[in-house]
């Protein structure tokens, strides 16, 4: 244990201490001396951040539900709190036992967005582990990572000793009953990873070797160890009703992002938007029933008290059962006011009946993501969405009494011309109508229309991962554009910073020798990169510039259709038949329908990876 | 009306925790009892809770106190026993009983007693309570920077003996002593125990560790709020 004296007389000096003590409701304390295998869950981000990430919840609970295991979390100290613990020599613990990290088995890091990277390099140092996989022999916890940047690993090779691609609640304990295993035998870190990379869905990058052509492109992938495979398949949970599900979760004492019970209706999503990851990598769709999330309502709100319950998914309008369950537990929770909420909702499925009931106990702002400004945009990146079925929703809303609408968007899209970016500026326009065009007495409220832009970052596995981004400059064009356009007090207009997605789309789409700039980016300062406040762009460019990478080769070139792709190595399910023909229909405005229409044969429903799509057709 | 107050213990962890995240905690917990608490009306109901003077992050305390007001009248054995059952082990409830008060805690209470347990390696008990009886008798004057409504940095001067009823230290054990003090709290505020230390180790005292305990919220007749 680290010296606990030590750290009480140095927490009062940072801000928010509980985020550095754990004792949360419903954490799990175990004795050492009865576990077999000791796991930090380790989220490259403030414990704000990660504690209101649900996959951590499951991997936690799943685990700890296993009698040998012993999980415990770790998250990225603030910057107060990393000088507190370099300053007095406290290394990185895990927030149940207040071990030092380097006690433990195994520290699993969830890749959730790339900027964290620089993070976990961080957090590592902080726990006195060495930063590359090499220089950590067998006396030091084995560094696994998984979550959704697991479909592009390569940036993070020399970092990580094991990757887990796809979903993992099931792999995760086969690979820790292969630890104990190997552990019982006499410790060995290769002679695991060489069984653990036979495991489906398990990627060990020490196997590997990339061989590049002049261009800089690769030229080929190389398999230097005969355990390893040539094609890393994703795991996936075939019944997702009866998968692992936590009847408890931990109750954060302090204010944190998303403080609320979590549903989850089901994994994957039907619709097809082309810019979307997720909405290709978790293919094919699977719901839980009805029955299944309500008794997961009641332990969660049993056992946290929360007065929230979050309807969570892809897109929860598309959930079979949306009324059916959101009645229910209205019903239930009437007297003790627990309310829902329905984060990612499309505005063709709106069900107002259903919404008018969740008002009744607290009454909230309405998001809706069109995504792109003009049709024709919208139909290139598959949005599905016509200008009738976003005002139409709108109007009824306006009629219900609502006033405030948040309005999602990106810049940079594919083809995007400025009258497409202007194109967002006419519909916010349009919505504005729409709320004073109604009989004066229909008139209540102070409309407040928020437009908000992202920058367009393609991802690997989606029908754009061969485009060239927009430049940091075309992106402040856009923006700036917009802002100059948008002139009315009733709408106010808010842009991300380009210069964060562009590096986003760096490290999204980077191969191998992303890695040496990551660690040297890091050795200069460079952590907490999604933190606008703390991003430091120019530190980054520098370093790009010492190590003669350069970051627009990733970012700001479009590849060739037959160019080998850093991750083509992974098989996500989707196929790459499939992505082509999806790119070569958005350059020409075509769309795709929705898989509950007609099956466009994506390839999880041959492969079966994931069991039957329940939307195939046999065409 | 029927009002509950409850004192309660914060041990332990639970030191880091502010107030605010207090009071969302034991509203949570009031559901994870099921007890029926009322809520207030509006479109953003609260449940109607109210609570004594914010504990200081960094003190522990067997002595706060919060007040609930429940739609039926429920055995108060059985409050204390369900919430007990919901609550961990660095918080439980240490006694409650139905209250017709309306005045609220935090104008009920005009004392709190604290225990602060000190470590040194070296340290003069005598010296030590001689400076005591300086802030007792005449008063130690510092002074506290605050912010005011504008945002703007003032000082304001601090007389100890103003606040200060009583102060006494005593050794326990070898390079161990413990320190008893009771605050006046006042309308103008109160002194904070983070303060206190703060003038013993400017006056040179070298202390290596030390916790700080919330004994008790008194009335203004030296009374335990609930006795």
């Amino acid at each position: 244990m680290i010296d606990m004296k030590k750290l009480d007389r140095q927490l009062l000096k940072v801000e928010k201490p509980a985020r550095y003590v754990g004792s949360e409701l419903n954490s799990v304390i175990k004795n050492k001396e009865d576990v077999d295998v000791r796991f930090a869950f380790a989220f490259p981000d403030v414990y704000e951040v990660g504690m209101s990430h649900t996959g951590m919840q499951i991997i936690y609970g799943l685990l700890n539900s296993i009698d040998n295991i012993w999980c415990e979390r770790v998250f990225t100290p603030w910057i107060d709190m990393e000088k507190i613990m370099r300053d007095n020599n406290i290394p990185l613990y895990g927030l149940e036992s207040k071990d030092e990290l380097k006690d433990f088995d195994f520290v699993g890091f969830t890749l959730q967005y790339e900027m964290s990277f620089s993070n976990i390099l961080n957090m590592l140092d902080l726990a006195n582990i060495p930063i590359r996989s090499k220089d950590r022999g067998n006396d030091m916890p084995l560094v696994i990572a998984g979550g959704p940047c697991a479909y592009n690993p390569e940036p993070l090779h020399d970092i990580i000793d094991l990757f887990t691609v796809g979903e993992s609640e099931e792999m995760l304990p086969e690979l820790m009953k292969l630890y104990e295993e190997e552990k019982a035998k006499g410790w060995n870190k290769k002679s695991f990873l060489e069984r653990a990379a036979k495991m489906d869905g398990i990627y060990v990058p020490e196997f590997y070797d990339v061989i590049y052509n002049e261009d800089g492109t690769i030229k080929e992938r190389k398999v230097l160890n005969e355990n390893a495979k040539e094609t890393i398949t994703k795991t996936i949970i075939k019944d997702l009703d009866k998968s692992y599900y936590p009847d408890k979760s931990i109750l954060p004492y302090i204010d944190v992002v998303h403080d609320r019970v979590v549903l989850e209706l089901f994994r994957g999503c039907t619709r097809g938007c082309r810019f979307c990851q997720a909405g290709m990598v978790y293919r094919p769709v699977r719901e839980k029933t009805v029955n299944t999330l309500y008794n997961q309502a009641e332990s969660l709100i049993a056992s946290t008290g929360h007065d929230e319950i979050s309807l969570t998914s892809l897109s929860s309008g598309d959930y079979s059962c949306l009324p059916d369950l959101a009645v229910k537990l209205l019903d239930k929770y009437e007297e003790q006011k627990v309310s829902l909420s329905l984060p990612s909702l499309r505005l063709d499925s709106m069900t107002f009946d259903i919404i008018e009931r969740i008002q009744e106990v607290r009454k909230s702002g309405l998001t809706f993501a069109p995504e792109a400004g003009t049709q024709r945009m919208r139909d290139v990146i598959n949005k599905n969405l016509t200008e009738e079925q976003i005002l139409g929703p709108v109007e009824t809303a306006f009629n219900l009494g609502w006033s405030t609408v948040k309005l999602y968007f990106m810049i940079g899209l594919p083809g995007e011309t400025m009258e497409d970016v202007l194109g967002i500026k006419e519909l916010a326009y349009k919505i504005k109508d729409k709320f004073f065009q109604r009989p004066k007495e229909n008139i209540k409220g102070n409309l407040k229309v928020n437009v908000s832009a992202s920058c367009f970052v393609p991802k690997p596995f989606t029908p754009f991962q061969w485009v060239k981004q927009d430049n940091v400059e075309e992106f402040f064009d856009k923006a700036k554009s917009l802002q100059r356009e948008i002139k009315d007090n009733k709408i106010s207009f808010s842009y991300h910073e380009p210069k964060l997605s562009y590096l986003e789309s760096v490290f999204a789409r980077g191969d191998r020798r992303l890695s040496n700039v990551l660690i040297k980016a890091w050795e200069k300062g460079c952590r907490f990169d999604g933190w606008y406040d703390m991003f430091d762009y120019n530190k980054w460019m520098e370093t790009f510039e010492e190590l003669n990478v350069d970051p627009n080769f990733y970012a700001s070139r479009e590849r060739e259709l037959d160019e080998v792709l850093p991750w083509d190595f992974i098989d996500c399910g989707v196929t790459k038949e499939f992505l082509i023909r999806e790119y070569k229909k958005s350059m020409e405005a075509v769309t795709t329908p929705d898989c509950r229409q007609v099956c466009s044969n994506c390839g999880v429903n041959t492969k079966l990876i994931g069991g039957a799509c329940p939307h195939v057709q046999n065409n | 009306m029927c009002k509950i107050i409850s004192k309660y213990s914060k041990t332990g962890n639970l030191k880091y925790i502010s107030h605010l995240d207090v009071l969302r905690f034991i509203q949570r917990s009031v559901k994870r009892a099921n007890i029926r608490a009322k809520y207030s009306e509006g479109f953003n109901p609260h449940m109607k809770t109210s609570f004594g003077f914010p504990l200081s992050l960094g003190n522990e305390s067997i002595g706060e106190y919060f007040e609930l007001e429940v739609h039926e009248k429920i055995d108060i054995n059985d409050f204390i026993n369900n919430m007990n059952n919901v609550l961990p082990k660095e918080m439980k409830i240490l006694k409650a009983e139905y209250t017709e008060n309306t005045e609220s805690i935090m104008s009920r209470c005009a004392f709190v007693e604290y225990l602060i347990n000190i470590e040194y390696d070296e340290l003069d008990i005598d010296k030590l309570n001689e400076f005591f009886e300086e802030m007792l008798a005449t008063g130690v004057i510092y002074k506290r920077k605050k912010k005011n409504k504008k945002n703007k940095i003032v000082e304001k001067e601090i007389n100890t003996c103003d606040y200060i009823k009583y102060l006494k230290a005593k050794n326990t054990s070898d390079n161990k002593a413990c320190i008893e003090v009771v605050f006046l709290t006042t309308e103008t505020g109160s002194m904070k125990t983070d303060e206190f230390m703060k003038l013993i180790e400017d006056k040179g005292f070298n202390i290596t560790y030390f916790t700080m305990m919330k004994m008790e919220s008194l009335d203004k007749n030296m009374k335990p709020i609930l006795e």
